[in-house]
């Protein structure tokens, strides 16, 4: 009997792990209502096989297959047609517009001014004067669009020239090279080892370094504090 | 493209079982009622003499024993165990000779069979 409950919990765990994977990369908060409605419903589908041997396992496994397939099919139709998506997602809705609260898109939310109050906080706002627009997204978050004066300071409304964006790569994770970034930046790692060698790490204790694309290397090792290198290294291009 | 195939993959499987099930379920079900009828029609009409039926009795347990491995795939085990008892006790009975025994068994034995296609059948009772 308990190999039978470790086997059936094995495959049950493996079929849903790869539903959910083939459903895609969205967080529980990202999950638009039909999504939500279907991962909870497999989690409790999933348990009944996997307990009760009696049952076969293709009572659950059945179940928890077409739930997927509706998924894969409201997906599908959700992403073609215009209609159907706002039929089973719903719109975004204003709640905040120039004129203030709107009190009826509120109640049509079935929200009050304290969860309207409490989303705008976690935002980083505490006045609603601070507000040009709120909206509620079909995935029950609230984004929001500051006034002018209060919109978050960049580089580009504070007129300065800023250094170009540099993406680093990932060299050394967990202390082991990652083949294919080093591939990606066409460097060697004897030329990695050796500039962190140069700089009085030893290449051993290295648990994690990156690059950019102007040669600037971030050194982790596993004792002691990171390092920051200029290389040579020019014409990242990735 | 790997996803398309999954997708596929997983529709024709579930399309498969379904099928394999409706299949199973007419074949095994309705010939085990087939062969429960013919059982209770033989220990009806020969209440004197059981040990006419014992053939018969070992041959429908006999088959029912080949099947019920593959049944496991789609029934619940609980149901199948009831058929198993079931039959077990009635051949016990035919060979002790206990006629009103043997009747009240082969009756359950007949509705067994008769509920257990309705369980696993696509009807409208199931669906709501």
């Amino acid at each position: 009997m308990t190999y039978t409950l470790i086997v059936r919990s094995i495959i049950i765990y493996f079929l849903v792990f790869i539903l959910l994977r083939l459903m895609g990369k969205r967080q529980i908060g990202e999950m638009q209502p039909f999504e939500l409605v279907i991962t909870l419903i497999i989690a409790d589908l999933a348990t009944i096989p996997m307990a009760e041997t009696a049952l076969p396992l293709v009572h659950g496994v059945i179940p928890i297959i077409t739930l997927a397939l509706i998924h894969f099919a409201l997906t599908f139709l959700c992403m073609k047609s215009l209609y159907f998506r706002k039929l089973i997602n719903g719109k975004p809705v204003i709640v905040i517009n120039p004129n203030g609260v709107d009190y009826k898109a509120l109640k049509k939310l079935n929200m009050n001014f304290n969860d309207l109050m409490e989303n705008v906080r976690s935002l980083g706002y505490f006045n609603l004067e601070e507000i040009l627009y709120a909206i509620m997204q079909t995935n029950g978050t609230l984004t929001i669009l500051p006034r002018a004066p209060y919109a978050p300071l960049n580089a580009n409304n504070a007129k300065i020239d800023v250094e170009p964006a540099n993406l680093p790569v990932i060299l050394i994770s967990e202390g082991k090279f990652v083949k294919e970034n080093l591939n990606l930046a066409k460097l060697e790692p004897d030329f990695i080892n050796k500039t962190v060698s140069d700089n009085n790490i030893d290449p051993n204790n290295v648990i994690f370094l990156s690059i950019n694309n102007n040669g600037k290397m971030y050194v982790q090792p596993k004792t002691g504090s990171f390092k920051v290198i200029e290389t040579n290294f020019k014409g990242g291009s990735w | 493209m790997k996803r398309i195939i999954a997708i596929v993959f997983l529709f024709l499987a579930l399309i498969t079982l379904a099928t394999y099930e409706v299949v199973m379920v007419d074949k095994v079900i309705v010939k085990l009622e087939n062969q429960v009828t013919s059982l209770s029609e033989m220990v009806k009409s020969n209440k004197e003499d059981l040990s006419i039926v014992e053939t018969e009795i070992s041959y429908v347990k006999k088959d029912w024993d080949s099947k019920e491995d593959n049944l496991c795939l789609m029934f619940n085990h609980k149901d199948l165990s009831a058929i198993t008892d079931s039959l077990t006790r009635l051949k016990s009975y035919i060979y002790n000779n206990d006629y009103d025994n043997a009747v009240a068994e082969v009756d359950l034995l007949n509705e067994y069979a008769r509920k257990n296609r309705h369980i696993m059948g696509f009807n409208m009772q199931n669906l709501l």
